[in-house]
């Protein structure tokens, strides 16, 4: 059945995000190799697009909605893009943060990262979950989730190895995690309580875009 | 969820041009049931059957049953049918020559002797269930051909009620009608599902979303889908309702 013009032009706003996630996995791989002093503000400047691009698919996905009052497939197209659209923001957030994370823990350390393995596959599966959106393929689709498992037993691989360390590792990486975790969690409160401000006023706060470090290449 | 009215195998024909091809669906008590289908699908037909108005067109015939809580619709007298399964057709038809007031109460002085205060007591109180009381009360004998479209529309709803029906048949009440007062009067089917079963006819998408708890829709005269008016909406299960319900054809 054919789409309407208003769901390509959603399609073709995902396929654009999608595009530019890819240009900061490159970025990722990137800093995996080499120290990556320069590129943090690089990839936070990416992400910040991400963002905007994420903006526009909602704006778009509201304005069908009202426009088009769409039903069936069509309403359930608009629905998934708004919240495929979140997702593939998030994404590019963790890949910005794998970066900054890099930048902040190595420096003056000498620490190669060694879950490269692990990083390739959870990005295969950004990049088929996104082809099978893109194709409308529920059987690519759900190859994809069969997937998840692996990954989650890698981490959890990953996780043993730095808890059967010596001298208090285990203690260290708890506290680690843990942390980053309260990090994401006080981010979150600051988007619920941007949305309440915006849904009074009508005034958008830019909470949601990454605080980018300044450039110093100009100095 | 009780079932207050049920069709079994409901089939009709105009002449020997049949319309309406083994309908059945169970209509829950209380509740709003939009009916939606392309034009000539048969809808007006199918309700026109459930309150015996189909076998008064020349040549019209019905086959299979429908039944009012239970009870064989074709086995009853048809007027008392019409009673307790009243209708509100798609243009605003008060009775020209009548006041407001008497357009309310027409059916029910036709049906039996009742005191001019109790036939003053079901103006007010219908009229108020429509919410139409304080915008006419000032003057109930003014003619009901005086209203607007709107207000006139829920006249006629007051008139239905005024029967105390225990269903209302609804064929497109809002089509002819501006935004505004199509508002109220959906507000209204809202608020009517409090006290009876509800069924109605809508070319509007849209409107069956907004207001129906359960949603049916008519091809070629054949019921094609019925369900909850969310899944119905959200993921229907016929490709033909998908094509329907987004604008791919009709």
């Amino acid at each position: 059945m054919e789409e309407p013009d208003y769901l390509k032009e959603i399609n073709n706003g995902i396929s654009e995000m999608y595009n530019s996630i890819v240009e900061i996995y490159a970025m990722v791989l990137s800093a995996l190799k080499e120290p990556t002093a320069g590129k943090t503000k690089e990839i936070c400047d990416k992400t910040k697009l991400v963002m905007e691009q994420e903006e526009a698919i909602i704006d778009r996905c509201v304005e069908a909605l009202i426009r088009h009052q769409p039903f069936a497939g069509d309403l359930r197209a608009v629905t998934s893009a708004m919240r495929i659209s979140y997702d593939l923001a998030r994404i590019s957030r963790y890949l910005s943060n794998i970066v900054q994370v890099i930048d902040d823990v190595q420096s003056g350390v000498a620490c190669a990262p060694d879950v490269k393995g692990l990083l390739e596959s959870g990005w295969e599966m950004v990049q088929e979950s996104v082809k099978s959106y893109l194709s409308r393929d529920p059987v690519r689709a759900a190859s994809v989730i069969d997937e998840d498992a692996k990954i989650d037993s890698g981490y959890r691989k990953v996780l043993s190895r730095y808890r059967d360390y010596a001298g208090g590792g285990a203690c260290v990486l708890l506290n680690g995690l843990i942390a980053r975790i309260v990090e994401r969690m006080a981010d979150h409160a600051c988007y619920i309580s941007a949305e309440t401000v915006y849904m009074v006023t009508g005034s958008r706060i830019g909470v949601r875009a990454p605080k980018c470090p300044p450039d110093l290449s100009s100095q | 969820m009780a079932t207050k009215l049920v069709t079994e195998r409901l089939s009709a024909w105009f002449g020997k041009k049949q319309v309406l091809k083994d309908i059945s669906i169970a209509f829950e008590e209380r509740q709003v049931t939009a009916l939606v289908g392309p034009s000539g699908c048969g809808k007006s037909t199918f309700i026109r059957c459930l309150n015996r108005m189909h076998e008064l067109n020349p040549g019209a015939r019905v086959e299979g049953k429908a039944f009012l809580d239970g009870i064989d619709i074709y086995g009853m007298d048809p007027m008392d049918v019409r009673r307790k399964i009243g209708m509100v057709f798609q243009k605003p038809n008060p009775f020209p020559n009548m006041s407001i007031s008497d357009n309310v109460v027409a059916g029910i002085k036709l049906s039996g002797e009742k005191s001019k205060a109790d036939l003053d007591a079901i103006v007010e109180r219908t009229l108020k269930s429509v919410g139409l009381y304080d915008e006419v009360k000032d003057d109930l004998r003014r003619s009901g051909a005086s209203l607007s479209g709107g207000q006139q529309q829920r006249l006629c709803i007051a008139r239905a009620l005024a029967m105390e029906p225990e269903v209302i048949l609804m064929d497109e009440p809002t089509s002819a009608l501006d935004p505004a007062s199509t508002s109220r009067i959906e507000d209204l089917i809202r608020k009517l599902k409090s006290e009876i079963t509800v069924i109605i006819i809508t070319h509007n998408v849209g409107q069956a979303a907004r207001i129906s708890d359960k949603t049916a829709f008519l091809y070629l005269g054949e019921l094609i889908e019925y369900n909850d008016t969310k899944e119905f909406f959200e993921s229907p299960k016929s490709p033909i309702t998908e094509r329907y319900i987004t604008g791919r054809f009709g």
